[in-house]
């Protein structure tokens, strides 16, 4: 497989499924990928390199916003990403622009 | 390398801004700590990242920083420097290495004008008045050390009489900030010759006197 079309086919995807992942929880960076990773997906397995500059995209788009949260006594306090209103609402966006666009391309490819 | 020296070197290797690299250095430090946490060694995570360039090179290419606009911008910014420095170099040449020309072909001087004035100071210092040449000069040819300069100048050039001129070249010297009629003028005395040199300001005071 041609890495750089296989990356460019994931570039418009990775941002709506750390907004997915997100809209469930809370989460830190570390908890992200690996949720990820337990999804067992051949090509979604993140690496900090490629998820910390989606999240700041997401950040400065206001669609994820990030909280310090200590969770047990004299524990460090650690980053979570919080899914934002809007980020909820572009995420139903994506969601269906997503459907319609995987049937498209499905159609084309099946002719 | 240690978790710090780590970070440090990663952060070296990225041309984002401050903002960014602060919560970069902030984002990775967590991840590493979370991942130890989860029983992972110092020494396995630092596999799993690997070489901090590529860690950095990675960031980068997903930041979307456009390095092709950023070497644009950094060319346009040194042909404009480049411009910027050629044009001070030419502005302050104008300024301070003066340009020779022709009086003939000058378009502030007249020939005539200048050449008139030139034979008057001619005449006076043939005649050893070195008065009348003070008060044709600028202020400074009019302070008393300047005169004695002249008068002494002139008692040591024993000429004689005046026989003629045997040769005269006019020029025009201009700077950005200043232009002057220059003279040399050869005069045959009876008993040797005197090759002057004379200098007029623009608004042809004489600015210069030099006997030889």
């Amino acid at each position: 497989m041609n890495t750089k079309y296989e990356r460019q086919l994931k570039k418009g995807v990775l941002e709506m499924l750390v907004l997915k992942l997100l809209s469930k929880e809370k989460m830190y960076g570390f908890q992200l990928i690996q949720e990820l990773q337990a999804c067992n997906s051949k090509y979604f397995s993140l690496k900090e390199g490629t998820l910390y500059p989606i999240l700041y995209r997401l950040e400065d788009d206001g669609l994820v916003k990030s909280e310090k949260i200590i969770n047990k006594p004299k524990e460090l306090a650690k980053k979570y990403y919080v899914i934002t209103d809007q980020g909820v609402e572009v995420l139903k966006e994506l969601e269906n622009l997503w459907e319609d666009f995987s049937k498209e391309v499905s159609k084309i490819m099946e002719d | 390398m240690n978790k710090e020296k780590y970070l440090h070197k990663v952060i070296k290797y990225l041309s984002c801004s401050k903002k960014d690299k602060k919560r970069i250095y902030e984002d990775l430090s967590a991840d590493i700590d979370e991942a130890m946490e989860n029983g992972e060694s110092w020494q396995e995570i630092e596999i799993r990242f690997g070489d901090p360039k590529d860690l950095a090179g990675e960031l980068m290419e997903n930041m979307d920083v456009d390095t092709k606009s950023k070497h644009k911008n950094f060319w346009i910014g040194l042909i404009c420097c480049v411009c910027i420095v050629v044009t001070i170099g030419f502005l302050v040449y104008k300024m301070f290495i003066p340009t020779t020309i022709l009086l003939k072909d000058s378009t502030y001087f007249d020939y005539d004008e200048v050449h008139e004035k030139a034979m008057e100071v001619i005449n006076y210092a043939s005649n050893d008045d070195y008065e009348a040449i003070a008060n044709i000069g600028i202020d400074e040819f009019k302070q008393d050390s300047v005169k004695k300069q002249l008068k002494d100048t002139m008692a040591m050039m024993k000429h004689g009489t005046f026989s003629k001129i045997s040769s005269e070249q006019y020029v025009e010297n201009s700077t950005l900030t200043s232009k002057y009629a220059a003279a040399s003028i050869t005069v045959m005395y009876e008993d040797n010759a005197i090759t002057y040199t004379l200098a007029f300001d623009e608004n042809l005071n004489l600015s210069a006197f030099y006997m030889k």
